[in-house]
């Protein structure tokens, strides 16, 4: 449409160095002063998260992809992977050998050339190691992993068990993090003994479940709270209701 | 003259009017909240429990707080239309542990975000 004349390209790396990230780089081009940008509030996202957030991650998706024919899948919430942002670690560095199971170095290379002759910027893919760095898991990993476990939905507590199981066996695994891996599975199987009830097809069916009563439970109470133009006495009331349906009921006492 | 019994009333009745005072607050905070259309499952456990964790039903809030994360893991502390202060002192406490312990924030993004970047240019921009 503007032609590639048109088109100026700015290395990413560039752009990110700038003193208020990529947005700062942005409206700097453009001509705006860091002294009037400074005033701006600029909200960042897509921040990096950690190797181990990026394996975990990547382990769920696997096993339960997000999306499936264009809709969330069975067992997935939306942003449920939110949830690991908060794990700390080594920043993640991607291995030749994943890229090349998932587009090949070959046709990466070409695209480099491409980039490299088009629009003046050069990535080099000897930067990159054969494949991605081994993760440590300390006791930091573990003490995250338990402030996070209990808002993490079931299907996610049965995969995140999964993974620290199949993550123990790894071959190349060192002896902290072996030692690390185990005390958390036998953490998981003593606090959270739900978790290993079920096999995974089962644990999203209840999942499921859950997640529809939780609606149904929630519209009740919210139509009946509008309905009544809440009275006190009913408000306590509707609320003493709800909670019976999730048998809490000495609570539902309000005593 | 001074009978302990009508102290003890007197003292009954005012501890009554504390919690009729109380209840109507914590009531019309909740209605406030509840009263908005479309209210999603993360905000509406939420403000349940912060409701219940006025009546130091701790286990129960946490519960329902559970709740709440799970389906909106990015869910504010706090209720950005009353502003009220999250009340939740574990939950709090889990929350300072999380945000104390996220990921450096390094701004500048992760090779793998970058790879994408990348490829996403590549492949999909390409002419």
């Amino acid at each position: 449409m503007f032609g590639k004349s048109s088109v100026i390209a700015y290395a990413f790396e560039d752009a990110c160095r700038h003193k208020f990230g990529p947005a700062g780089h942005f409206l700097q081009v453009i001509g705006i002063s860091d002294s009037s940008i400074s005033n701006i509030n600029i909200i960042n996202s897509n921040s990096s998260i950690s190797d181990k957030a990026i394996d975990i991650i990547d382990f769920i998706n696997h096993r339960i992809p997000m999306l499936n024919d264009n809709r969330i899948s069975e067992g997935r919430i939306h942003l449920d992977y939110s949830n690991f942002y908060g794990l700390t670690g080594k920043k993640f560095q991607i291995g030749k050998d994943c890229v090349d199971i998932n587009i090949s170095i070959e046709n990466l290379s070409e695209s480099c050339q491409w980039l490299k002759e088009s629009m003046g910027i050069e990535y080099r893919l000897k930067d990159l190691p054969d494949s991605s760095p081994t993760i440590v898991y300390d006791h930091v990993f573990s003490d995250e992993i338990k402030h996070i476990f209990t808002y993490l939905s079931p299907v996610f507590k049965k995969l995140t068990y999964d993974y620290i199981n199949d993550r123990r066996q790894a071959s190349n695994i060192d002896r902290l993090s072996k030692k690390t891996l185990n005390q958390l599975l036998e953490w998981i199987a003593s606090k959270h003994k739900d978790t290993l009830g079920h096999n995974l097809a089962d644990t999203i069916k209840l999942q499921c479940a859950s997640i529809a009563n939780d609606e149904k439970q929630r519209d009740q109470l919210l139509n009946n709270l509008k309905r009544k133009h809440a009275e006190a006495e009913h408000l306590f009331r509707d609320i003493a209701l709800f909670l019976e349906q999730y048998e809490m009921n000495d609570e539902a006492l309000f005593l | 003259m001074y009978s302990p019994t009508i102290e003890l009333d007197n003292q009954k009745l005012e501890k009554n009017k504390i919690i009729v005072a109380s209840d109507k607050k914590y009531r019309s905070q909740l209605l406030k909240r509840f009263k908005r259309d479309d209210i999603r499952s993360g905000p509406f456990f939420r403000d349940l429990a912060l409701f219940l964790e006025h009546y130091e039903m701790h286990k129960v809030s946490l519960f329902f707080m559970g709740k709440a994360k799970m389906y909106s893991p990015n869910l504010k502390p706090v209720d950005s239309t009353t502003s009220s202060p999250y009340s939740l002192e574990q939950s709090k406490h889990t929350i300072n542990v999380l945000s104390a312990k996220a990921s450096p924030i390094t701004r500048t993004f992760s090779t793998m975000s970058l790879a994408k970047r990348l490829l996403h240019f590549l492949f999909i921009n390409k002419p």
